[in-house]
């Protein structure tokens, strides 16, 4: 009873693979074991220069072999660390308050506002980053940039689509949706058709994922009016989301069930579940956790809101470089390189299952070609369209955890019964502002 | 229970006692021996126990101060912030809400476990039980298992759709039984903390009631006692050290609730981040990079689970005075 841990956060959403199995331990341990290993082994011998780097990303060794091989005088020591939600952030915090983050580091989106404002990362325009601009889908450029500054060198993204059965969507009727509204519809016939039967599941537990819904909806949860951060977590867009999830739950046709668990990965084997609106990553988890389906889902561009067609994302993360580190410039040529060079991204898309930022690396056969899973569909065509709609002026903000925290908790006692989901948004809101006012940081209610 | 056991025999010999005091002040005079078969303890005590105290006391007086939009090097700062985390954990709904939540679980769950355990071992000392070891093994065997592993086997069992209980009871006219529903979640928890822990203190029990000497019974059936006579009369009053000490022990268990209801809140929602003290600590320090607020929570946490073990001590050992 006493204080074993098992992380279940949120997993980092890049790929759905790995980190999925990686759910035990270590919260606590990560923090008692920081320190470890630190700028001390930058060691320059003859001239040759020694990074570490710490990143989660399954199978990256093949690209950070690569970049040693080709790069005698710059040699990467690669730390391979459990995902950030589940411990790694934790120990980048302390280990930057002690003074010896490593050099480079692996950061998702949503998470690194929260590390520039620790002042936690270096600017990279300083070495030349922004020549790079051109190269990334436009969307996840801004999301590194702060003013001036570069932040971090992007990596993967997490563009949405429309997972749904085909099969089944044949079976009772449905036409696919290309509306939120026509999703409503659908619903509701098939639940009428059969009540054991729902459209989706309602992941209380996960407010990234009503994010990533939230952005395609036009939401603006997080934004900067000189030096003053405005909040609008309940602004017009978020509520149209909430409204429609809330009708959703309240006739009961969707399933409120965590996800990433097993019971929901039986309802998607079974045909519970006939759809799941979720990002390019969540191709891996189908395929790897509802194997008995292959063949019958297909991926559809996201229902739209009626306006000029929008996306939203969900994961994805960075490439940064620690203020500890001795040798910045460095360190930002190899976050550049393992990002941009088309080497090293086959490498990052068959190994670490990554969708990359890098608008060559969309092109590559590796993510563009029929998946026999999907029925032989090129499911990445979806992506590579709806990547370009990602909304640019979402912003994440500088707490973002605790945002996440409060609207889950909030989500779980509205699906528990006690207020509804546009509640939850204006509680959260409020919550934010207030935290964040607490802390000092200067901000307002948009 | 401790301090009873030590009162006893220095009432008796309070003389001898001085005496040997004194003798221990001339010896040291002399030699380094006792300090150097203390410093192992006094050192690993110091540096593993008072210390992180120490530390989490001292980062529980600090705040991180942002200015502005908080972003760059300089917009941030730690500063000296008095007891303003004590009064925000004072005055935050989360904290006290998961307070109420443990108390209600201890009062409920603590009694059950207990009596539970003190029948197992009352069967177990009988004399007419048979395959005791083979009894005594499987009554104990879940405290073998780690809580983590325990909580992740029972989830299996909560899960509606995968449980073999919720689908039996679903075909023997029960309905679908949400076992982690709103206000069910914490029963289910209790259920899983009981499962592991009653065999544990069954234990302890067991081992205070084989330390009775048998010519108590003897004397017990001579004036015609039954079993039953023997076991409350005799037995219990016996061992009733050893239920305090398991009492004491559930009751720092039970304010410390965390991998339970941490590992279920990946299958339910009705499971807040902050459900429990120590989950809204590790919430704070893990998920919200505020390990300030974090130390304070565990301090509070720490003095209150101080406050009432020994308040429990107390109380039982003057109401055992009184008798």
């Amino acid at each position: 009873m006493v204080s074993s841990i098992r992380s279940t956060g949120r997993k980092a959403r890049s790929r759905g693979r790995f980190l999925l199995a990686a759910g035990t331990a270590a919260g606590l341990f990560a923090l008692a074991a920081c320190g470890g290993s630190s700028p001390a082994q930058n060691q320059a011998s003859g001239g040759k220069v020694t990074l570490t780097f710490w990143s989660w990303v399954p199978g990256i060794s093949h690209s950070v072999n690569l970049w040693n091989k080709s790069h005698p005088d710059i040699h990467v020591n690669l730390n391979e660390v459990t995902s950030g939600a589940a411990g790694s952030y934790a120990k980048m915090f302390s280990a930057l308050q002690a003074g010896n983050a490593p050099d480079l580091g692996q950061i998702e989106y949503a998470t690194l506002p929260n590390f520039e404002h620790v002042g936690g990362v270096d600017d990279l325009s300083k070495y030349g980053a922004s020549s790079v601009q051109a190269d990334f889908v436009p969307w996840t450029w801004s999301q590194v940039t702060q003013g001036g500054g570069v932040y971090a060198i992007p990596q993967d993204t997490g563009p949405m689509g429309l997972f749904y059965r085909a099969d089944l969507f044949k079976k009772y009727g449905l036409t696919v949706p290309t509306t939120w509204a026509q999703y409503l519809t659908d619903a509701k016939k098939l639940h009428a058709a059969n009540p054991n039967a729902y459209i989706a599941a309602f992941p209380a537990n996960d407010a990234q994922w009503f994010a990533g819904l939230a952005w395609q909806a036009g939401a603006k949860w997080f934004g900067t009016s000189g030096d003053t951060w405005v909040t609008g977590i309940d602004d017009s867009a978020s509520q149209q989301v909430a409204a429609l999830w809330q009708q959703l739950i309240s006739d009961h046709l969707v399933k409120v069930e965590p996800d990433f668990e097993s019971a929901w990965y039986k309802d998607l084997s079974d045909g519970t579940l006939l759809s799941w609106p979720t990002a390019v990553w969540g191709e891996n988890t189908l395929v790897t956790n509802a194997a008995p389906t292959k063949g019958d889902w297909r991926v559809a561009p996201m229902p739209g809101w009626g306006g000029a067609p929008s996306n939203g994302n969900w994961g994805g993360s960075t490439t940064v470089v620690f203020k500890d580190s001795k040798h910045p410039a460095q360190a930002a040529q190899f976050a550049e390189w393992l990002n941009t060079n088309q080497q090293s991204i086959t490498g990052l898309i068959t190994y670490g299952g990554l969708y990359p930022a890098d608008l060559a690396g969309q092109k590559q056969p590796a993510a563009n070609s029929p998946v026999a899973f999907y029925g032989g569909q090129n499911i990445w065509q979806v992506f590579q369209a709806g990547g370009k709609l990602v909304n640019t002026s979402f912003q994440w903000g500088p707490i973002m955890n605790t945002t996440f925290t409060q609207m889950a908790d909030g989500f779980g006692k509205a699906t528990g019964g006690s207020g509804t989901l546009s509640q939850v948004l204006a509680s959260t809101q409020s919550q934010t502002v207030a935290t964040m006012k607490k802390q000092g940081f200067s901000v307002k209610s948009g | 229970m401790a301090v009873d056991r030590q009162q006893i025999p220095v009432a008796g010999t309070r003389p001898g006692t001085r005496r040997a005091a004194a003798g221990q002040r001339g010896r040291r005079r002399g030699g380094r021996a006792p300090v150097m078969f203390l410093a192992p303890f006094g050192v690993l005590f110091a540096l593993f126990f008072l210390l992180p105290i120490g530390y989490a006391i001292y980062e529980s007086l600090l705040k991180v101060r942002v200015s502005g939009l908080g972003l760059g090097p300089g917009s941030t700062a730690t500063v000296f912030a008095g007891f303003s985390n004590y009064s925000q954990a004072f005055t935050d709904p989360s904290f006290q809400q998961g307070v109420e939540r443990v108390l209600l679980f201890g009062v409920v769950q603590i009694p059950v476990m207990l009596v539970f355990a003190t029948i197992l071992a009352l069967l177990l000392d009988s004399v007419a039980v048979r395959f005791k070891r083979f009894f005594r093994l499987a009554f104990f065997l879940p405290y073998g298992i780690p809580g983590v592993i325990a909580a992740i086997l029972w989830s299996f069992l909560y899960l509606p759709g995968l449980s073999p209980i919720v689908a039996a009871l679903r075909s023997t006219g029960f309905g679908t039984v949400n076992f982690l529903g709103t206000s069910s979640v914490l029963w289910s928890i209790a259920n899983i903390v009981t499962w592991e822990y009653t065999g544990y203190n069954m234990l302890i029990i067991y081992a205070g009631l084989q330390a009775i000497p048998a010519d108590l019974y003897e004397a017990g059936r001579l004036d015609g006692a039954s079993e039953w006579k023997v076991a409350t009369r005799i037995k219990l009053p016996m061992v009733s050290s050893s239920l305090v000490l398991t009492a004491v022990f559930s009751i720092i268990g039970t304010l410390q609730l965390f991998s339970e209801p941490q590992v279920l809140r990946a299958i339910t929602s009705d499971i807040s981040s902050s459900y429990t003290p120590n989950l809204l600590s590790y919430t704070q320090a893990f998920t919200a990079n505020n390990p300030n607020y974090a130390a304070a929570v565990a301090v509070v946490l720490a003095i209150g689970t101080f406050i009432l073990s020994f308040g429990f001590l107390r109380l039982v050992q003057r109401r055992g005075a009184g008798a």
